[in-house]
């Protein structure tokens, strides 16, 4: 393939899919910034070694496949400090609904399947992307992952298991942050930066 | 969502749903400008397509009668720009949800230098580039000169109204975990040509690792030792903030420059505060001067953030502030006072600012422009009120501007096109909405150079400006993607009228602007384009940094300068010297 046919190519293959990779490396990374450079990384390798591509395959599992890889490979390696924008977005968000009831049952659920995604180990949080959002099969999750088949079956009981305890868990402290409802504005304990902790933490001790 | 309800758990299929709901909202974010994009991570491997690229360039930029070639074809086509489609007027908004061009339309890289009338004031203009260093770009020519310092990003550089330029460089050594443990802070002057005319060393800081953690990896990759340079409004003092990790504290502090003469004009040292206890971890940032608050007095914003557990692959992070007031007086910074009635103010204190009676205000941002609270406080620290807007998410900026009189503050959602003004005195505040973007409309016959706008960007420096005599708010709007796949891009500059807060026009984008600034007198408005992208913010490898400058006036494009190299260029400041 000369070069300009791979362009276009690459380019159409990054229109159509990064969403999708973007999707996996946010599933095994967790961190916005990380997976968009997961992301990123997958469609550069994926230029470089677009000759491998057997054009007789899924061309969004071809990608899947680099990008599981090089995210689990990235958490390895290193883990960079982030601001967590979409984390702070969600605190504000939460801020600004001040006085309005929780809308649906169904967010918070959300938010305690995120939260229990989130004591997953990486691979774990992968199978579950895998083979609930994008449907593939045990024989192909486990390729992806080098796993066996059965290996794959038993990490989604496992995580299943793992994410009932967590939204069990999480009922009556979803109920009470509920019955919380707005928090006055003016209150100075109510900032973004309180309510992205997520856990309290005593205020900052300064030394004389 | 079915729930089991025979069964106080959930079974397997709410939770397969349950998983897929929430991958459902994983989808990507607008395109960080700190986080090349694919195609840039090909070129920066292999080499190949950017010397493929360069040598296009160059045989274009080698051809002297070619530019001047292109010049005049430019000239030519500057008369399509500027010509109105109506007598006295600039191309009309329309009510549709964008500019496009016609279908099927590629677009092609800005020219090297287009110009209509003439050469614009400043001519002159230094930039940040994309890798923390400065560049001088001659508007004249279309040609960019840098680096300047070779220091690293967090050297701060002023320009002189007569074009020289004074930088607090900051150069770091050693390396621990990857990070510096010594910096020194020179005073560096430049002549108005960019070149070096002399040198003043300041201060050196060595930070040193944190002993527990000297026999684990930590993934965090602490800093040992930070600083933050900024400069007085007047311009006669630079500000040297410092922290440095000497376990089990971190001390911190201000050092006070005098630009006239590269003397310390003072040192001030903030409490020191824990480098975090048990099983956390602390970086103490290094401290700002956010603002004058009053005449004589400064306010100190000392960011910090703690991890745990230290070598956790996922550990749990808070951020928070510790702010300060502090007298200045002919550069004497003393009497620092702990505010902690603002240190929950939000995640970055951007800005200070004083208040009838002894009263001040700080402006924090959280999430970029997701989260402005102005939080006003009384002459005792007590609080007033805070005023909170919300803005769009994954758009990394400060959405704030201040009017020239100090007594409001602009805060822009650059994706919704919102312009919120908030009375700093009462806490009133007022919006208005953008309008529509423009049609393409002369530009039309460029339509190459204008991609169709599609989507979103999300990384912006410098995304609003005031003219100087307080009549107008210009701003860059950016759009979100009509869906997941769509890529970001620009869709102009908006002009608003400052008092009523009325969108008076918007000027379609000729490339994916990240960066806006006002000449001194008002009269010309430039826009940095980012390279690699188009106006819709495609790739477009070929496309170079650029800056675009509009006639305040009417909004006609004065100049374009296209082809400025293949890093991000973002202005120092909001207003030019």
């Amino acid at each position: 393939m000369i070069e300009s046919e791979r362009d276009r190519a690459a380019d159409q293959a990054y229109r159509d899919h990064a969403n999708d990779v973007y999707r996996v490396a946010y599933g095994i990374l967790r961190d916005p910034d990380d997976a968009l450079d997961a992301t990123h990384e997958t469609f550069a390798r994926a230029w470089e070694r677009w000759d491998q591509y057997d054009r007789q395959r899924p061309l969004k599992g071809w990608l899947h496949g680099i990008v599981v890889h090089l995210a689990l490979d990235q958490l390895r390696r290193r883990r960079v400090r982030r601001l967590a924008l979409p984390v702070l977005g969600r605190a504000a968000t939460s801020l600004e609904r001040t006085g309005q009831p929780d809308p649906a049952d169904e967010v918070t659920r959300r938010q305690a399947v995120e939260h229990a995604l989130d004591g997953l180990r990486p691979e774990v949080r992968a199978t579950l992307v895998l083979r609930h959002y994008y449907g593939y099969d045990y024989a192909q999750i486990g390729t992806f992952l080098g796993i066996s088949s059965g290996t794959v079956g038993s990490t989604l009981s496992r995580a299943h298991a793992a994410i009932r305890r967590r939204l069990e868990a999480d009922d009556p402290a979803v109920a009470a942050l509920d019955a919380e409802g707005a928090m006055p504005s003016a209150a100075p304990a109510t900032s973004a930066t309180a309510a992205r902790r997520g856990t309290s933490t005593e205020p900052p001790e300064v030394l004389p | 969502m079915t729930r089991d309800p025979h069964s106080a758990g959930y079974d397997d299929a709410t939770i397969e749903q349950l998983v897929r709901d929430v991958a459902e909202e994983w989808t990507m974010p607008p395109v960080r400008l700190d986080a090349p994009g694919w195609r840039a991570r090909v070129r920066s491997s292999r080499t190949r397509r950017l010397v493929a690229a360069e040598a296009w360039f160059g045989r274009l930029g080698q051809a002297a009668t070619a530019a001047v070639a292109l010049t005049v074809v430019g000239a030519l086509v500057a008369v399509l720009i500027t010509r109105p489609p109506e007598p006295g007027k600039t191309p009309e908004p329309s009510s549709g949800s964008g500019p496009s061009a016609s279908p099927g339309a590629r677009a092609t890289s800005l020219p090297k230098l287009l110009v209509t009338g003439d050469e614009p004031d400043p001519a002159i203009v230094v930039m940040r580039s994309e890798r923390g260093d400065f560049a001088r770009v001659d508007l004249t020519t279309g040609s960019i000169n840098g680096p300047l310092t070779g220091k690293s990003s967090a050297s701060q550089l002023r320009v002189a109204a007569d074009g020289s330029m004074v930088c607090l460089c900051v150069a770091e050594s050693g390396n621990i975990g990857g990070q510096p443990t010594d910096v020194s802070v020179s005073l560096e002057r430049y002549d108005a040509r960019g070149k070096l005319a002399g040198s003043t060393p300041i201060e050196q800081f060595s930070g040193e690792p944190d002993p527990r953690d000297a026999s684990i990896f930590v993934p965090e990759r602490p800093a040992h030792v930070l600083t933050d340079v900024s400069f007085s409004d007047d311009g006669r003092y630079g500000f040297v903030g410092w922290s440095l990790r000497a376990h089990p504290v971190w001390h911190s502090g201000v050092v006070v420059v005098d630009l006239a003469d590269g003397s310390i004009a003072s040192r001030l040292d903030l409490p020191d505060a824990t480098d975090g206890e048990g099983d956390t971890r602390r970086v103490i940032e290094a401290p700002r001067v956010a603002g004058m608050i009053h005449t004589g007095s400064v306010l100190i914003a000392r960011g910090f953030y703690e991890w745990s557990p230290p070598a956790s692959q996922e550990p749990t992070y808070t951020f928070e502030n510790h702010v300060f007031t502090a007298s200045l007086d002919a550069g004497q910074l003393a009497d620092a006072k702990l505010v902690p009635t603002a240190s929950d103010c939000g995640g970055s204190v951007v800005r200070a600012g004083p208040l009838p009676e002894g009263a001040f205000w700080v402006a924090c941002t959280s999430g970029g422009a997701e989260l402005t609270v102005i939080r006003r406080l009384g002459p005792d620290n007590s609080l007033l009120g805070d005023v909170r807007i919300s803005g769009s998410t994954g758009i990394d900026t400060d959405p704030t501007a201040v009017s020239a009189d100090g007594s409001k503050l602009y805060v822009w959602d650059p994706s919704s096109e919102v312009l919120t003004r908030v009375d700093l005195a009462s806490g009133d505040k007022t919006s208005g909405k953008g309008i529509a973007a423009a049609d393409a409309g002369p530009l039309a016959a460029l339509g190459n150079w204008l991609a169709p706008a599609a989507a979103a960007k999300s990384w912006l420096r410098g995304a609003l400006a005031v003219s100087p005599d307080g009549s107008r708010v210009y701003a860059i709007g950016i759009r979100e993607g009509a869906d997941e796949r769509d890529v970001a891009g620009s869709t102009g500059v908006f002009v608003f009228d400052a008092t009523t807060l009325e969108p008076a026009t918007v000027w379609q984008p000729t490339a994916d602007y990240v960066s806006i600034a006002v000449s001194a007198d008002g009269k010309l408005v430039f826009a940095a384009g980012l390279p690699g992208v188009d106006a819709a913010g495609r790739n477009r490898i070929a496309q170079q940094a650029s800056i675009t400058v509009f006639d305040a006036s009417d909004g006609s494009i004065r100049l374009i300068a296209g082809q400025l190299g293949g890093d991000a260029l973002t202005f120092l400041s909001a207003r030019l010297r």
